[in-house]
């Protein structure tokens, strides 16, 4: 077979075809860190299952280094035009089309955000998952334990690390969790940011250790090793080394031949019947023609911000709050994570546009500690942050800097000299913090653009500040010749959409249960980044993977015992 | 805060907006009408067709060259002129900033006319001694137009070559970036006696 026979087939997708009539046993939305991993293990247990996607399928040949084709000209089906998404910082504004970015970023293809993430694949700790009781509350916000516990998720990270592919040392974090197997493959060859990230933690009595990164450090399960061209952020793998689902698990899943993943599918509705159970689903094809697409259950993995989106369009007379929403919690409690950036030039050359993005992290300041005056935590870790142009416009200076001019000229010209020191941080669930339909803004496809109210917590701005003094200790010690801080300021954009559904045991509180069901609804599943009760700290793809693992197994036990 | 026009951000918001999760997207978001490539362009960096204008003048892309020229000077090293960012400029103004382009235009008179008021017989910013031309740049860097103006700038001499500026790579060679598929260990000073082990 032909290099161009291969690629379209890769493009099309291998697996069975489905007519929109079949009511086949699962309807997937969206097809990317939760819907991949759901479609795979729920067709390898012998379930039929359409998973649609809203965007293209991109593959490895649509992939490129090219800035400018990626941020000006939106190339993974991100384009804000199509969003017409809105921000406002408190309820009692009015919300306008963010005039800097769209505030929700993912991207639109299969493989959902997968393809474009930077990687990162730190597992949450045991406290993550219960700091309603080990913290107490916090004015303002609705911090609360998980309904389930580290535990309980462990042996679904154990099968992130190895059936998705993370690279990394076991036991290299002294604050590692508990974790029942080492990594796969060893980490990936430490970069100087590393090298001099390590030095100064190592000067301030802290720990750093090889990052967990979802990039294969050598080939694995049919896959290349990554051979460190260092486009991760933002950017689509050429080489199959990133282990987003789009190269491991929807390949799995349609090579079952149960499994129909189609594109440029675009669900506008869920459907209910009189008694309260979902039929299936409505999506617009590429040429906007409606259909109905008919499953036994539905599972809602579009992400944060499409998923709650997508129960409010779905109102009715039974549900005329939003479908699956009699608590009232579906939008709300929304994170982003915190992030804060210290840059840091040095005497010699580092050339970090080479390899991955990250190679060495720290979780010193994980835990929360009411010794800080404020609730949260966080990692920091060092990174190349900005490819050539966006260098160039943001990447070298404080606002005090020169930008034009010869002086500017020796600013740009620190590139291979310089470094990020990265600091991600929690976000309270704040009730206020929220999706919702816009009321006067729409999409494209004629219906109410996503709305995102969003206010960063005192006790997150505190957290980010804090991390970033610490962010500037690392970098001084570790012999840095200029430290420049990137201001710490309410965040407006996001590419972590977290806890819009949030899942807990009271149906009062919560949209979903322990098993990823709906309260409200039988047979309607949520599991993706909505599903979170809390933020983490900043890394959130693998646990959305993790739980996907996990929501599967319960989820298919469930439809073989006929409780669904 | 200064007043965005052509709905631009003043360079402090795009630092202000980097404190966000993806910072660098923060400026390409404010140009969501560039969904076509610069197919003229492409073929022009392919050597296919020979640099030629779209929308300037000769003489507003000459004064558009030479202000340029303040924002990335030539040194022993090129800057903006040497990567003919004054064709991605002129190509962004036949495609994707299209809609701004009269605006551009309009931009452009006004910094000629500032110029003349204030250096009398004076209508081009290269009639200037450096130290003059600096110091009255100095006086009109707040306005939108030398704010697109150097927006522009850097990208047309950092971005990737198909778009007509960053010629050769001339951009990247200046700040010492290089695209490769693929690198091997070591890749800088620092991590140079680093990999013996595991990793």
């Amino acid at each position: 077979m032909k290099r161009r026979d291969l690629l379209r087939l890769g493009r099309a997708g291998a697996g069975k075809r489905y007519r929109d009539r079949d009511e086949v046993d699962f309807v997937i939305v969206g097809s990317g860190a939760a819907g991949g991993v759901l479609a795979r293990e729920l067709a390898q247990a012998g379930f039929s299952v359409v998973v649609l996607e809203q965007g293209p399928r991109l593959t490895e040949a649509d992939f490129t280094h090219d800035e400018y084709s990626r941020w000006v000209q939106w190339s993974m089906g991100d384009d804000p035009r199509d969003n017409g998404q809105t921000f406002r910082r408190t309820e009692s504004e009015r919300a306008s089309v963010n005039p800097v970015a769209p505030p929700a970023i993912y991207a639109r293809t299969v493989g959902g955000s997968s393809v474009h993430f930077t990687a990162n694949f730190w597992r949450f700790h045991p406290s993550d998952f219960a700091e309603g009781t080990l913290w107490g509350s916090v004015p303002g916000a609705d911090l609360v334990d998980w309904p389930i516990t580290y535990d309980e998720l462990e042996p679904y990270y154990t099968k992130v690390d190895w059936e998705v592919g993370v690279s990394g040392r076991a036991g290299a974090n002294p604050y590692e969790p508990r974790r029942s197997r080492p990594y796969p493959m060893p980490p990936l060859p430490v970069k100087s940011s590393g090298v001099l990230f390590e030095k100064g933690c190592r000067e301030m009595g802290w720990t750093a250790f090889p990052a967990p990164m979802a990039i294969t450090s050598q080939p694995y399960r049919g896959r290349a090793g990554c051979v460190h061209c260092g486009f991760c952020m933002g950017f689509g793998c050429e080489m199959r080394a990133k282990s987003s689902t789009l190269v491991t698990m929807i390949p799995e899943a349609e090579s079952t031949g149960r499994c129909e993943v189609r594109p440029e599918s675009r669900v506008v509705g869920v459907e209910l019947d009189r008694a309260g159970r979902t039929t299936g689903v409505r999506y617009l094809d590429a040429s906007r023609t409606e259909h109905l697409q008919r499953g036994k259950a539905v599972i809602l993995s579009a992400n944060g911000a499409e998923t709650p989106r997508l129960l409010f369009l779905s109102e009715s007379n039974q549900f005329p709050n939003g479908l699956a929403n009699s608590s009232g919690a579906v939008g709300r409690y929304l994170m982003f994570n915190g992030q804060t950036l210290v840059g840091a030039s040095f005497e010699h050359e580092l050339n970090e546009f080479k390899s991955v993005q990250v190679t060495r992290v720290m979780h010193d300041f994980y835990e929360a500690d009411p010794e800080r005056g404020f609730y949260g935590g966080g990692g920091i870790d060092a990174r190349i942050f900005y490819h050539p142009m966006f260098w160039g416009m943001e990447g070298f200076g404080s606002r005090d800097d020169p930008w034009w001019g010869s002086d500017y000229k020796k600013l740009l010209r620190e590139y291979p000299r310089s470094m990020y020191v990265n600091g991600h941080t929690t976000s309270l669930p704040v009730a206020t913090n929220s999706i919702t339909l816009d009321p006067r803004v729409r999409d494209t496809w004629g219906y109410p653009a996503i709305r995102v109210t969003y206010r960063d917590h005192p006790d997150d701005m505190s957290m980010m500040r804090f991390l970033q003094d610490r962010s500037v200790e690392i970098a001084e010690a570790a012999g840095a010749k200029r430290v420049w801080r990137h201001p710490v300021v309410e965040a407006s954009i996001t590419a972590h959409l977290l806890g819009t559904c949030r899942m807990g045991t009271d149906p009062a509180t919560s949209v979903i249960d322990p098993d990823h069901r709906t309260h409200d609804v039988p047979n309607l599943f949520i599991c993706d980044g909505s599903s979170l009760v809390t933020s983490g700290r900043g890394q959130p793809t693998m646990t959305i993977m993790a739980l996907a693992f996990r929501a599967a197994e319960r989820i298919g036990e469930r439809a073989r015992r006929g409780e669904i | 805060m200064e007043e965005p026009l052509f709905g631009l951000p003043s360079r402090r918001d795009f630092l202000r907006a980097s404190g966000g999760a993806v910072g660098w997207t923060v400026l390409a978001a404010r140009f969501p009408g560039a969904a076509q490539a610069s197919q003229k362009a492409r073929r022009i960096a392919a050597g296919e067709l020979p640099p030629a204008l779209g929308f300037l003048s000769p003489s507003e892309a000459a004064e558009v060259e030479a202000l340029s020229a303040f924002i990335i000077p030539t040194d022993d090293t090129p800057g903006a002129v040497e990567a003919g960012a004054v064709y991605f400029i002129d190509g962004a103004l036949t495609e994707f900033m299209q809609p701004w382009a009269e605006t551009f235009r309009d931009g452009l008179i006004e910094f000629g006319e500032d110029l003349t008021k204030t250096h009398t017989g004076v209508t081009s910013i290269s009639e200037l001694a450096e130290a003059d031309a600096v110091a009255f740049l100095r006086t009109v860097e707040d306005t939108s137009f030398f704010r697109l103006c150097w927006m522009l700038t850097v990208w047309g001499t950092l971005a990737d070559p198909a778009y007509g500026g960053n010629r050769d790579g001339a951009g990247w060679s200046m700040i010492g970036f290089e695209d490769r598929h693929a690198w091997h260990p070591p890749f800088g000073h620092y991590d140079a006696d680093a990999h013996g082990g595991d990793e």
